[in-house]
Protein backbone atom coordinates (compact mmCIF):
# COMPACT_ATOMS: atom_id res chain seq x y z
CA UNK A 1 0.00 0.00 0.00
CA UNK A 2 1.47 3.22 -0.81
CA UNK A 3 0.57 6.08 1.54
CA UNK A 4 0.80 9.80 0.40
CA UNK A 5 0.76 12.53 2.49
CA UNK A 6 -2.94 13.88 3.36
CA UNK A 7 -4.31 16.47 0.61
CA UNK A 8 -5.34 19.52 2.72
CA UNK A 9 -8.88 19.26 2.23
CA UNK A 10 -11.59 18.64 4.85
CA UNK A 11 -12.87 15.29 5.21
CA UNK A 12 -16.18 16.99 4.41
CA UNK A 13 -16.36 17.44 1.29
CA UNK A 14 -14.66 14.74 0.13
CA UNK A 15 -17.11 12.02 1.48
CA UNK A 16 -19.89 13.66 -0.13
CA UNK A 17 -22.57 11.28 -1.79
CA UNK A 18 -25.78 11.51 -3.19
CA UNK A 19 -27.80 11.68 0.27
CA UNK A 20 -24.92 14.47 2.03
CA UNK A 21 -27.33 14.98 5.11
CA UNK A 22 -27.65 10.93 6.27
CA UNK A 23 -24.35 10.44 5.26
CA UNK A 24 -22.06 13.06 7.19
CA UNK A 25 -22.61 12.44 10.30
CA UNK A 26 -21.39 8.53 10.10
CA UNK A 27 -18.32 8.94 7.49
CA UNK A 28 -17.17 11.88 10.38
CA UNK A 29 -17.36 9.78 12.78
CA UNK A 30 -15.38 6.75 10.82
CA UNK A 31 -12.79 9.39 10.48
CA UNK A 32 -12.69 10.98 13.57
CA UNK A 33 -13.55 8.25 16.14
CA UNK A 34 -15.47 9.46 18.14
CA UNK A 35 -13.74 10.57 21.26
CA UNK A 36 -16.59 12.62 22.85
CA UNK A 37 -16.96 10.25 25.61
CA UNK A 38 -14.12 11.96 27.06
CA UNK A 39 -14.92 15.15 26.69
CA UNK A 40 -15.68 17.55 29.71
CA UNK A 41 -19.10 18.49 29.62
CA UNK A 42 -20.32 20.60 26.96
CA UNK A 43 -21.74 24.10 28.66
CA UNK A 44 -23.89 24.45 25.56
CA UNK A 45 -27.33 24.36 26.78
CA UNK A 46 -28.85 23.03 23.40
CA UNK A 47 -26.87 19.52 23.98
CA UNK A 48 -28.75 18.69 27.05
CA UNK A 49 -30.34 15.87 25.47
CA UNK A 50 -27.41 13.77 23.75
CA UNK A 51 -23.85 15.38 24.36
CA UNK A 52 -22.06 12.30 23.23
CA UNK A 53 -23.87 11.94 20.04
CA UNK A 54 -22.02 15.48 18.62
CA UNK A 55 -20.33 14.18 15.26
CA UNK A 56 -17.46 17.23 15.04
CA UNK A 57 -15.54 16.18 18.09
CA UNK A 58 -12.71 18.34 18.70
CA UNK A 59 -10.49 15.57 19.94
CA UNK A 60 -7.77 14.94 16.87
CA UNK A 61 -7.90 11.24 15.28
CA UNK A 62 -4.60 9.33 14.82
CA UNK A 63 -3.24 11.31 11.73
CA UNK A 64 -1.77 8.27 10.16
CA UNK A 65 -5.70 6.34 10.05
CA UNK A 66 -6.60 10.19 8.96
CA UNK A 67 -4.01 10.26 6.00
CA UNK A 68 -5.33 6.48 5.05
CA UNK A 69 -9.08 7.75 5.25
CA UNK A 70 -8.17 10.41 3.19
CA UNK A 71 -5.99 8.38 0.25
CA UNK A 72 -8.79 6.60 -0.17
CA UNK A 73 -11.68 8.95 0.05
CA UNK A 74 -9.91 10.59 -2.88
CA UNK A 75 -9.44 7.73 -4.96
CA UNK A 76 -13.26 7.42 -4.42
CA UNK A 77 -14.05 10.79 -5.20
CA UNK A 78 -12.00 10.29 -8.22
CA UNK A 79 -13.43 7.52 -9.20
CA UNK A 80 -17.42 8.64 -8.56
CA UNK A 81 -16.64 11.74 -10.73
CA UNK A 82 -14.98 9.77 -13.52
CA UNK A 83 -17.66 8.04 -13.72
CA UNK A 84 -20.15 10.63 -13.57
CA UNK A 85 -18.36 12.18 -16.60
CA UNK A 86 -18.09 9.07 -18.48
CA UNK A 87 -22.01 8.63 -18.08
CA UNK A 88 -22.90 12.03 -19.34
CA UNK A 89 -20.55 11.86 -22.40
CA UNK A 90 -22.12 8.42 -22.93
CA UNK A 91 -25.27 10.47 -23.31
CA UNK A 92 -24.07 12.94 -25.36
CA UNK A 93 -22.86 10.08 -27.83
CA UNK A 94 -25.92 8.46 -27.84
CA UNK A 95 -27.13 11.73 -29.85
CA UNK A 96 -24.36 11.72 -32.52
CA UNK A 97 -24.25 12.39 -35.56
CA UNK A 98 -25.73 15.57 -35.60
CA UNK A 99 -27.38 15.19 -39.18
CA UNK A 100 -29.82 12.05 -39.79
CA UNK A 101 -28.30 12.02 -43.31
CA UNK A 102 -24.69 11.87 -42.21
CA UNK A 103 -22.47 9.21 -44.12
CA UNK A 104 -20.30 7.33 -41.60
CA UNK A 105 -17.62 6.80 -44.23
CA UNK A 106 -17.36 10.72 -44.47
CA UNK A 107 -18.45 12.43 -40.92
CA UNK A 108 -18.43 15.92 -40.31
CA UNK A 109 -15.61 17.49 -39.11
CA UNK A 110 -17.22 18.81 -35.97
CA UNK A 111 -18.91 15.26 -34.85
CA UNK A 112 -15.56 13.75 -35.55
CA UNK A 113 -14.38 16.23 -32.82
CA UNK A 114 -17.24 15.74 -30.61
CA UNK A 115 -16.46 12.10 -30.58
CA UNK A 116 -12.55 12.07 -30.39
CA UNK A 117 -12.65 14.89 -27.19
CA UNK A 118 -15.67 12.77 -25.73
CA UNK A 119 -13.63 9.59 -26.04
CA UNK A 120 -10.60 10.35 -23.95
CA UNK A 121 -11.60 8.95 -20.64
CA UNK A 122 -13.17 5.90 -22.18
CA UNK A 123 -12.13 2.45 -21.37
CA UNK A 124 -13.46 -0.37 -23.97
CA UNK A 125 -16.01 -1.44 -21.61
CA UNK A 126 -17.83 2.22 -21.54
CA UNK A 127 -17.43 2.24 -24.93
CA UNK A 128 -19.30 -1.14 -25.00
CA UNK A 129 -22.23 0.73 -22.84
CA UNK A 130 -22.17 3.71 -25.55
CA UNK A 131 -22.82 0.90 -28.41
CA UNK A 132 -25.31 -0.51 -25.96
CA UNK A 133 -27.20 2.45 -25.14
CA UNK A 134 -27.36 3.62 -28.86
CA UNK A 135 -29.33 -0.21 -29.83
CA UNK A 136 -31.87 0.35 -26.98
CA UNK A 137 -32.57 3.62 -28.91
CA UNK A 138 -32.59 1.57 -32.36
CA UNK A 139 -29.62 3.02 -33.80
CA UNK A 140 -26.07 1.56 -35.21
CA UNK A 141 -23.59 1.16 -32.29
CA UNK A 142 -20.96 3.20 -34.24
CA UNK A 143 -21.31 6.54 -32.90
CA UNK A 144 -21.24 8.77 -35.94
CA UNK A 145 -23.72 6.62 -38.17
CA UNK A 146 -27.45 7.77 -38.27
CA UNK A 147 -28.91 4.11 -39.54
CA UNK A 148 -31.00 2.07 -37.67
CA UNK A 149 -29.47 -1.45 -36.31
CA UNK A 150 -29.91 -4.54 -38.31
CA UNK A 151 -33.22 -6.61 -36.56
CA UNK A 152 -32.83 -10.02 -37.65
CA UNK A 153 -36.06 -11.29 -37.93
CA UNK A 154 -35.26 -14.71 -37.58
CA UNK A 155 -35.33 -16.97 -34.43
CA UNK A 156 -32.13 -18.65 -33.42
CA UNK A 157 -29.08 -17.39 -31.24
CA UNK A 158 -26.48 -17.84 -34.56
CA UNK A 159 -26.09 -16.76 -37.91
CA UNK A 160 -23.88 -18.32 -39.94
CA UNK A 161 -21.65 -15.73 -42.51
CA UNK A 162 -20.64 -17.04 -45.66
CA UNK A 163 -17.15 -14.99 -46.80
CA UNK A 164 -16.02 -14.65 -50.40
CA UNK A 165 -15.41 -17.53 -52.67
CA UNK A 166 -12.38 -19.78 -52.07
CA UNK A 167 -11.80 -18.17 -48.79
CA UNK A 168 -12.02 -20.98 -47.09
CA UNK A 169 -8.98 -23.13 -45.92
CA UNK A 170 -6.50 -23.75 -47.71
CA UNK A 171 -8.10 -21.37 -50.59
CA UNK A 172 -10.79 -23.29 -51.21
CA UNK A 173 -14.85 -23.21 -50.57
CA UNK A 174 -15.74 -20.25 -48.67
CA UNK A 175 -15.11 -19.42 -45.05
CA UNK A 176 -17.60 -19.92 -42.64
CA UNK A 177 -18.06 -17.83 -39.76
CA UNK A 178 -20.81 -18.34 -36.63
CA UNK A 179 -21.87 -15.28 -35.25
CA UNK A 180 -24.20 -14.54 -32.12
CA UNK A 181 -27.29 -12.82 -33.31
CA UNK A 182 -27.00 -10.22 -30.60
CA UNK A 183 -23.54 -9.00 -31.99
CA UNK A 184 -24.68 -8.86 -35.29
CA UNK A 185 -27.55 -6.99 -34.08
CA UNK A 186 -25.59 -3.81 -32.80
CA UNK A 187 -24.68 -2.49 -36.04
CA UNK A 188 -26.18 -1.51 -39.51
CA UNK A 189 -23.51 -2.82 -42.09
CA UNK A 190 -20.66 -4.52 -41.87
CA UNK A 191 -18.46 -1.49 -42.45
CA UNK A 192 -19.92 -0.18 -39.26
CA UNK A 193 -18.20 -2.77 -37.30
CA UNK A 194 -14.97 -2.05 -38.92
CA UNK A 195 -15.07 1.43 -38.14
CA UNK A 196 -16.40 0.88 -34.49
CA UNK A 197 -13.86 -1.60 -33.26
CA UNK A 198 -11.15 0.28 -35.08
CA UNK A 199 -11.93 3.29 -32.18
CA UNK A 200 -12.75 0.43 -29.62
CA UNK A 201 -9.35 -1.02 -30.01
CA UNK A 202 -7.71 2.15 -29.23
CA UNK A 203 -9.58 2.73 -25.88
CA UNK A 204 -7.18 2.52 -22.77
CA UNK A 205 -7.51 -0.54 -20.56
CA UNK A 206 -6.79 1.24 -17.25
CA UNK A 207 -9.75 3.48 -15.75
CA UNK A 208 -8.80 7.08 -16.41
CA UNK A 209 -8.73 8.21 -12.12
CA UNK A 210 -5.41 5.68 -12.46
CA UNK A 211 -4.03 6.93 -15.64
CA UNK A 212 -1.29 9.08 -15.33
CA UNK A 213 -1.91 12.74 -16.26
CA UNK A 214 0.75 12.91 -18.78
CA UNK A 215 -0.97 9.64 -20.71
CA UNK A 216 -1.57 10.37 -24.51
CA UNK A 217 -3.25 7.81 -25.48
CA UNK A 218 -6.77 8.25 -25.46
CA UNK A 219 -6.32 11.87 -27.34
CA UNK A 220 -4.88 10.12 -30.26
CA UNK A 221 -7.68 8.44 -31.23
CA UNK A 222 -8.21 7.94 -35.17
CA UNK A 223 -10.86 7.10 -37.39
CA UNK A 224 -10.89 4.33 -39.78
CA UNK A 225 -8.98 5.46 -42.57
CA UNK A 226 -12.15 5.53 -45.55
CA UNK A 227 -11.77 5.60 -49.34
CA UNK A 228 -14.28 7.77 -51.20
CA UNK A 229 -17.09 5.41 -52.56
CA UNK A 230 -16.33 5.05 -55.82
CA UNK A 231 -19.74 5.83 -58.04
CA UNK A 232 -21.46 3.72 -55.21
CA UNK A 233 -20.46 1.04 -56.29
CA UNK A 234 -20.55 -1.08 -53.06
CA UNK A 235 -18.71 -4.39 -53.35
CA UNK A 236 -15.65 -1.90 -53.95
CA UNK A 237 -16.31 -0.40 -51.25
CA UNK A 238 -16.26 -3.11 -48.93
CA UNK A 239 -13.29 -4.97 -50.61
CA UNK A 240 -11.13 -1.27 -50.06
CA UNK A 241 -12.72 -1.61 -46.44
CA UNK A 242 -11.07 -4.99 -46.01
CA UNK A 243 -7.68 -3.95 -47.41
CA UNK A 244 -7.48 -1.12 -45.08
CA UNK A 245 -8.57 -3.40 -41.97
CA UNK A 246 -6.61 -6.66 -42.89
CA UNK A 247 -2.56 -5.58 -43.16
CA UNK A 248 -1.30 -7.17 -39.33
CA UNK A 249 2.11 -8.00 -39.82
CA UNK A 250 1.44 -6.80 -43.75
CA UNK A 251 2.70 -2.81 -42.43
CA UNK A 252 4.54 -1.88 -45.63
CA UNK A 253 1.86 -2.20 -48.07
CA UNK A 254 -0.68 -0.75 -45.82
CA UNK A 255 0.80 2.19 -45.16
CA UNK A 256 1.66 2.54 -48.85
CA UNK A 257 -2.42 1.90 -49.28
CA UNK A 258 -2.60 4.95 -46.98
CA UNK A 259 -0.23 7.39 -48.54
CA UNK A 260 -2.15 6.75 -52.27
CA UNK A 261 -5.36 7.20 -50.29
CA UNK A 262 -4.66 10.39 -48.68
CA UNK A 263 -4.82 12.65 -51.31
CA UNK A 264 -7.98 11.69 -52.37
CA UNK A 265 -9.74 10.46 -49.13
CA UNK A 266 -12.22 12.47 -47.43
CA UNK A 267 -10.48 12.72 -44.26
CA UNK A 268 -8.96 16.03 -43.24
CA UNK A 269 -9.82 15.13 -39.88
CA UNK A 270 -8.38 11.83 -40.00
CA UNK A 271 -4.74 10.83 -39.90
CA UNK A 272 -3.15 8.95 -42.19
CA UNK A 273 -2.43 5.40 -41.44
CA UNK A 274 1.58 5.97 -40.87
CA UNK A 275 0.87 8.60 -38.42
CA UNK A 276 -1.11 6.29 -36.32
CA UNK A 277 1.48 3.28 -36.66
CA UNK A 278 4.09 6.25 -35.49
CA UNK A 279 1.81 6.86 -32.75
CA UNK A 280 1.63 3.24 -31.81
CA UNK A 281 4.75 2.69 -31.35
CA UNK A 282 5.86 5.69 -29.17
CA UNK A 283 3.19 4.14 -27.49
CA UNK A 284 4.78 0.78 -26.78
CA UNK A 285 8.24 2.49 -26.23
CA UNK A 286 5.96 4.41 -23.30
CA UNK A 287 4.85 1.77 -22.36
CA UNK A 288 7.77 -0.40 -22.21
CA UNK A 289 5.78 -2.86 -24.89
CA UNK A 290 8.83 -3.12 -27.25
CA UNK A 291 6.38 -5.53 -29.63
CA UNK A 292 5.11 -2.99 -31.55
CA UNK A 293 3.14 -5.28 -33.70
CA UNK A 294 0.90 -6.39 -30.69
CA UNK A 295 -1.69 -3.50 -31.14
CA UNK A 296 -1.77 -3.65 -34.93
CA UNK A 297 -2.47 -7.64 -34.44
CA UNK A 298 -4.93 -6.54 -32.10
CA UNK A 299 -6.63 -4.48 -35.20
CA UNK A 300 -6.83 -7.41 -36.95
CA UNK A 301 -7.68 -9.96 -34.63
CA UNK A 302 -10.70 -7.63 -33.60
CA UNK A 303 -11.33 -6.15 -37.16
CA UNK A 304 -11.65 -8.90 -39.41
CA UNK A 305 -12.23 -11.57 -37.31
CA UNK A 306 -11.03 -14.17 -40.23
CA UNK A 307 -6.98 -14.74 -41.36
CA UNK A 308 -6.05 -13.84 -44.63
CA UNK A 309 -5.11 -17.72 -46.17
CA UNK A 310 -2.31 -16.39 -48.23
CA UNK A 311 0.30 -14.95 -45.50
CA UNK A 312 -1.42 -16.40 -42.57
CA UNK A 313 -0.31 -19.84 -43.32
CA UNK A 314 1.52 -20.48 -40.21
CA UNK A 315 3.05 -23.65 -39.82
CA UNK A 316 2.15 -25.91 -36.95
CA UNK A 317 4.91 -26.52 -34.39
CA UNK A 318 6.91 -29.19 -35.08
CA UNK A 319 8.28 -31.15 -32.06
CA UNK A 320 11.93 -31.69 -32.22
CA UNK A 321 13.55 -34.90 -32.27
CA UNK A 322 14.31 -34.16 -27.73
CA UNK A 323 10.09 -34.89 -27.95
CA UNK A 324 9.42 -38.25 -28.93
CA UNK A 325 9.48 -39.74 -25.93
CA UNK A 326 7.56 -36.86 -24.70
CA UNK A 327 10.02 -34.51 -23.28
CA UNK A 328 11.26 -33.84 -19.97
CA UNK A 329 8.97 -33.49 -17.54
CA UNK A 330 10.03 -30.36 -14.95
CA UNK A 331 13.67 -31.39 -15.97
CA UNK A 332 13.58 -35.31 -15.55
CA UNK A 333 13.38 -37.38 -18.55
CA UNK A 334 11.67 -40.72 -18.08
CA UNK A 335 13.57 -43.02 -19.52
CA UNK A 336 13.03 -46.30 -21.50
CA UNK A 337 9.45 -44.76 -23.02
CA UNK A 338 9.69 -45.45 -26.69
CA UNK A 339 5.74 -45.46 -27.52
CA UNK A 340 5.27 -46.16 -31.04
CA UNK A 341 3.01 -43.91 -31.17
CA UNK A 342 4.65 -40.69 -30.12
CA UNK A 343 6.59 -40.67 -33.15
CA UNK A 344 5.72 -37.16 -34.38
CA UNK A 345 7.59 -37.25 -38.19
CA UNK A 346 5.79 -37.93 -41.00
CA UNK B 1 -59.92 -19.06 -33.94
CA UNK B 2 -61.32 -19.61 -30.73
CA UNK B 3 -58.71 -21.67 -30.09
CA UNK B 4 -56.18 -18.83 -30.95
CA UNK B 5 -58.64 -16.46 -28.74
CA UNK B 6 -58.63 -18.86 -25.63
CA UNK B 7 -54.57 -19.28 -25.82
CA UNK B 8 -54.11 -15.66 -26.69
CA UNK B 9 -56.57 -14.92 -22.71
CA UNK B 10 -54.75 -18.12 -21.53
CA UNK B 11 -51.43 -15.94 -22.07
CA UNK B 12 -52.44 -12.55 -20.69
CA UNK B 13 -54.35 -14.15 -17.85
CA UNK B 14 -51.09 -15.82 -16.34
CA UNK B 15 -49.02 -12.69 -17.18
CA UNK B 16 -52.01 -10.70 -15.06
CA UNK B 17 -51.43 -13.18 -12.13
CA UNK B 18 -47.43 -12.87 -12.08
CA UNK B 19 -48.26 -9.16 -12.40
CA UNK B 20 -50.43 -9.23 -9.49
CA UNK B 21 -47.82 -11.04 -7.14
CA UNK B 22 -45.37 -8.46 -8.19
CA UNK B 23 -47.69 -5.51 -7.33
CA UNK B 24 -48.43 -7.36 -3.85
CA UNK B 25 -44.83 -7.86 -2.78
CA UNK B 26 -44.40 -3.86 -4.13
CA UNK B 27 -47.05 -3.56 -1.26
CA UNK B 28 -45.84 -5.45 1.33
CA UNK B 29 -42.15 -3.59 0.50
CA UNK B 30 -44.03 -0.26 1.06
CA UNK B 31 -45.78 -1.09 4.12
CA UNK B 32 -42.40 -2.64 5.74
CA UNK B 33 -40.40 0.13 4.72
CA UNK B 34 -43.14 2.24 6.78
CA UNK B 35 -45.05 4.29 3.78
CA UNK B 36 -48.34 4.68 4.36
CA UNK B 37 -50.86 1.76 2.47
CA UNK B 38 -53.52 0.34 3.49
CA UNK B 39 -54.32 -3.31 4.30
CA UNK B 40 -56.59 -3.20 1.58
CA UNK B 41 -53.98 -1.70 -1.02
CA UNK B 42 -52.00 -4.72 0.46
CA UNK B 43 -54.28 -7.47 -0.40
CA UNK B 44 -55.86 -6.68 -3.47
CA UNK B 45 -57.66 -9.12 -4.58
CA UNK B 46 -56.86 -11.26 -8.51
CA UNK B 47 -60.05 -10.28 -10.17
CA UNK B 48 -59.77 -6.01 -8.79
CA UNK B 49 -56.50 -6.24 -9.84
CA UNK B 50 -57.50 -7.52 -13.07
CA UNK B 51 -60.41 -4.91 -13.96
CA UNK B 52 -58.50 -2.06 -12.85
CA UNK B 53 -55.04 -3.07 -14.68
CA UNK B 54 -55.65 -4.83 -17.72
CA UNK B 55 -56.06 -3.39 -21.66
CA UNK B 56 -59.27 -4.34 -23.81
CA UNK B 57 -57.50 -7.56 -24.56
CA UNK B 58 -56.90 -8.69 -21.15
CA UNK B 59 -53.24 -8.28 -21.24
CA UNK B 60 -51.43 -5.87 -18.36
CA UNK B 61 -51.59 -1.79 -19.38
CA UNK B 62 -48.40 -0.72 -17.19
CA UNK B 63 -49.11 2.52 -18.21
CA UNK B 64 -51.64 2.34 -15.40
CA UNK B 65 -49.42 0.67 -12.80
CA UNK B 66 -48.19 4.08 -11.08
CA UNK B 67 -48.61 4.53 -7.10
CA UNK B 68 -47.00 6.91 -4.64
CA UNK B 69 -46.62 6.91 -0.96
CA UNK B 70 -46.26 8.90 1.95
CA UNK B 71 -43.96 8.49 4.77
CA UNK B 72 -46.19 7.07 8.32
CA UNK B 73 -44.82 9.06 11.55
CA UNK B 74 -42.80 6.55 12.87
CA UNK B 75 -41.29 6.03 9.37
CA UNK B 76 -40.33 9.41 10.01
CA UNK B 77 -39.14 9.37 13.48
CA UNK B 78 -36.92 6.44 12.22
CA UNK B 79 -35.33 8.79 9.42
CA UNK B 80 -34.84 11.62 11.56
CA UNK B 81 -31.16 12.37 12.46
CA UNK B 82 -30.04 12.71 15.85
CA UNK B 83 -30.01 16.67 16.92
CA UNK B 84 -26.71 17.93 17.36
CA UNK B 85 -24.50 21.46 17.40
CA UNK B 86 -24.92 21.72 13.73
CA UNK B 87 -28.17 20.49 13.23
CA UNK B 88 -30.12 21.23 16.42
CA UNK B 89 -33.53 20.82 14.46
CA UNK B 90 -33.23 17.70 12.29
CA UNK B 91 -35.57 17.12 9.87
CA UNK B 92 -36.80 13.53 8.80
CA UNK B 93 -34.50 12.05 5.43
CA UNK B 94 -37.53 10.38 3.93
CA UNK B 95 -40.76 11.51 2.61
CA UNK B 96 -43.45 10.45 -0.41
CA UNK B 97 -41.90 7.83 -2.71
CA UNK B 98 -43.38 7.22 -5.96
CA UNK B 99 -43.14 3.59 -7.91
CA UNK B 100 -44.01 2.90 -11.67
CA UNK B 101 -43.75 -0.30 -13.63
CA UNK B 102 -41.98 0.49 -17.17
CA UNK B 103 -44.22 -0.40 -20.15
CA UNK B 104 -41.15 -1.69 -22.21
CA UNK B 105 -40.98 -5.32 -22.72
CA UNK B 106 -37.20 -5.39 -23.31
CA UNK B 107 -34.39 -2.56 -23.79
CA UNK B 108 -34.76 -0.58 -21.10
CA UNK B 109 -31.72 2.06 -20.85
CA UNK B 110 -30.81 5.57 -20.05
CA UNK B 111 -33.80 6.78 -22.24
CA UNK B 112 -36.57 5.32 -20.34
CA UNK B 113 -34.22 6.38 -16.76
CA UNK B 114 -33.80 9.37 -17.94
CA UNK B 115 -37.83 10.29 -18.19
CA UNK B 116 -38.48 8.43 -15.10
CA UNK B 117 -35.50 10.40 -13.18
CA UNK B 118 -37.47 13.83 -14.43
CA UNK B 119 -40.36 13.05 -13.47
CA UNK B 120 -39.48 12.02 -10.13
CA UNK B 121 -37.41 15.43 -9.58
CA UNK B 122 -40.34 17.35 -11.07
CA UNK B 123 -42.71 16.34 -8.70
CA UNK B 124 -40.53 16.35 -6.12
CA UNK B 125 -40.63 12.49 -4.69
CA UNK B 126 -37.60 11.59 -2.34
CA UNK B 127 -37.55 8.35 -3.59
CA UNK B 128 -38.39 6.57 -7.00
CA UNK B 129 -39.07 3.03 -7.60
CA UNK B 130 -38.50 1.95 -11.10
CA UNK B 131 -40.41 -1.49 -11.83
CA UNK B 132 -38.84 -3.16 -15.59
CA UNK B 133 -39.71 -6.15 -17.15
CA UNK B 134 -35.84 -7.04 -18.19
CA UNK B 135 -32.44 -5.95 -16.81
CA UNK B 136 -31.87 -2.44 -17.72
CA UNK B 137 -28.32 -1.44 -18.94
CA UNK B 138 -25.18 -0.46 -16.64
CA UNK B 139 -25.52 3.03 -17.87
CA UNK B 140 -29.32 3.30 -16.79
CA UNK B 141 -28.30 1.67 -13.25
CA UNK B 142 -25.79 4.54 -12.96
CA UNK B 143 -28.11 7.25 -14.00
CA UNK B 144 -30.86 6.12 -11.82
CA UNK B 145 -28.91 6.25 -8.75
CA UNK B 146 -27.08 9.87 -10.04
CA UNK B 147 -30.23 12.18 -9.15
CA UNK B 148 -29.15 14.70 -6.34
CA UNK B 149 -30.09 14.40 -3.07
CA UNK B 150 -33.05 12.30 -4.50
CA UNK B 151 -32.81 8.26 -4.19
CA UNK B 152 -33.61 6.26 -7.28
CA UNK B 153 -34.34 2.06 -7.07
CA UNK B 154 -34.64 -0.34 -9.45
CA UNK B 155 -36.43 -3.68 -9.37
CA UNK B 156 -37.57 -6.55 -11.92
CA UNK B 157 -40.40 -7.67 -12.05
CA UNK B 158 -39.49 -11.42 -10.81
CA UNK B 159 -37.13 -9.99 -8.37
CA UNK B 160 -41.08 -8.93 -6.57
CA UNK B 161 -42.89 -12.34 -7.85
CA UNK B 162 -42.22 -13.80 -4.59
CA UNK B 163 -41.60 -11.54 -1.11
CA UNK B 164 -38.26 -12.58 -0.11
CA UNK B 165 -38.77 -11.49 3.63
CA UNK B 166 -41.84 -13.69 4.26
CA UNK B 167 -39.47 -17.11 3.53
CA UNK B 168 -38.84 -19.09 6.86
CA UNK B 169 -35.18 -19.14 6.54
CA UNK B 170 -34.88 -14.73 6.25
CA UNK B 171 -34.68 -13.55 9.86
CA UNK B 172 -36.41 -10.27 10.78
CA UNK B 173 -34.71 -7.17 9.92
CA UNK B 174 -35.53 -4.08 11.72
CA UNK B 175 -33.97 -0.67 10.89
CA UNK B 176 -32.50 1.22 13.99
CA UNK B 177 -33.60 4.73 13.91
CA UNK B 178 -30.65 6.99 14.47
CA UNK B 179 -30.89 7.40 17.96
CA UNK B 180 -31.46 3.50 18.19
CA UNK B 181 -28.14 3.14 16.58
CA UNK B 182 -26.51 5.93 18.51
CA UNK B 183 -27.60 4.07 22.17
CA UNK B 184 -26.46 0.51 20.69
CA UNK B 185 -22.59 1.89 19.76
CA UNK B 186 -22.58 3.27 23.01
CA UNK B 187 -23.91 0.54 25.41
CA UNK B 188 -21.27 -1.56 23.90
CA UNK B 189 -19.00 1.02 23.60
CA UNK B 190 -18.27 0.27 20.06
CA UNK B 191 -17.51 2.35 16.53
CA UNK B 192 -20.05 1.49 14.00
CA UNK B 193 -17.24 -0.06 11.89
CA UNK B 194 -16.70 -2.55 14.20
CA UNK B 195 -19.90 -4.19 13.84
CA UNK B 196 -20.47 -6.99 11.42
CA UNK B 197 -21.86 -5.36 7.87
CA UNK B 198 -24.16 -5.93 5.39
CA UNK B 199 -24.06 -4.60 1.91
CA UNK B 200 -26.87 -2.03 0.22
CA UNK B 201 -26.94 -4.70 -2.27
CA UNK B 202 -27.82 -7.66 0.00
CA UNK B 203 -31.56 -8.41 -1.39
CA UNK B 204 -33.25 -7.71 2.11
CA UNK B 205 -31.24 -4.72 1.94
CA UNK B 206 -32.60 -3.92 -1.36
CA UNK B 207 -36.19 -4.37 0.16
CA UNK B 208 -36.06 -2.30 2.86
CA UNK B 209 -34.18 0.32 0.62
CA UNK B 210 -31.20 0.96 3.33
CA UNK B 211 -29.09 3.27 2.86
CA UNK B 212 -25.39 2.94 3.65
CA UNK B 213 -24.37 3.96 7.40
CA UNK B 214 -27.20 2.85 8.86
CA UNK B 215 -27.69 0.20 10.87
CA UNK B 216 -29.97 -3.22 10.63
CA UNK B 217 -31.18 -5.65 13.73
CA UNK B 218 -31.51 -9.17 12.76
CA UNK B 219 -34.11 -10.79 14.46
CA UNK B 220 -33.12 -15.07 14.59
CA UNK B 221 -35.23 -17.79 16.21
CA UNK B 222 -32.66 -20.11 17.63
CA UNK B 223 -34.03 -23.67 19.77
CA UNK B 224 -31.41 -23.07 22.32
CA UNK B 225 -31.22 -19.41 22.48
CA UNK B 226 -35.32 -18.61 21.86
CA UNK B 227 -34.68 -15.32 19.79
CA UNK B 228 -31.45 -13.64 19.92
CA UNK B 229 -30.07 -10.58 18.00
CA UNK B 230 -27.12 -9.45 15.94
CA UNK B 231 -26.96 -5.73 14.20
CA UNK B 232 -25.41 -4.75 10.69
CA UNK B 233 -23.79 -1.61 9.38
CA UNK B 234 -25.04 -1.02 6.39
CA UNK B 235 -22.11 -0.04 3.67
ZN1 LIG C 1 -23.90 2.01 -39.02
Amino acid sequence: MDREAPPKVPPKSILRTSTPSLHAPSSASTIAPSLSRQQPPSSNLQQQEQPQSQPHSKASPDPHHLAIALHHAHRIQAQKDAEALILSRILELVTLPSSPSADPASPSAADVATLRAALAPFQSSDYDNLILERNIEGRCGYALCPREHRREDHKGNFRILWGPKSSGSGGRGREMKIVPREKLEMWCSDSCVKRAMYVRVQLAEDPVWERRADDRRAKEITLLEEPRPLKGTNTTTRKMDDQVVKGGEDSTSRSEYAGDQTASATATTTLPLRGIKMSFKDLALERGDSNSAFRDGRVDVQVTEREISHDAAVAPPMPGPEYRHGGSIEGYTPKGQSSPRGDGSD
Amino acid sequence: MDEDYSSGSQDAEREMARLWRTWRTVFEMLQDRGYEVTEEEVQIPFEQFKTKYSDGLGYPDRNKMKVSARPTEAMKAKYTPVKSKSNPNPQPECGTVYVEFCPDPTAVGTKQVRTFNHFVDEQNFHTGIFITQTPISPSAVRLLSGIPDRICEHFQEQDLLVNITRHELVPKHVLLSAEEKVRLLERYRLKESQLPRIQVSDPVARYLGLRRGQVVKIIRRSETAGRYASYRWVI
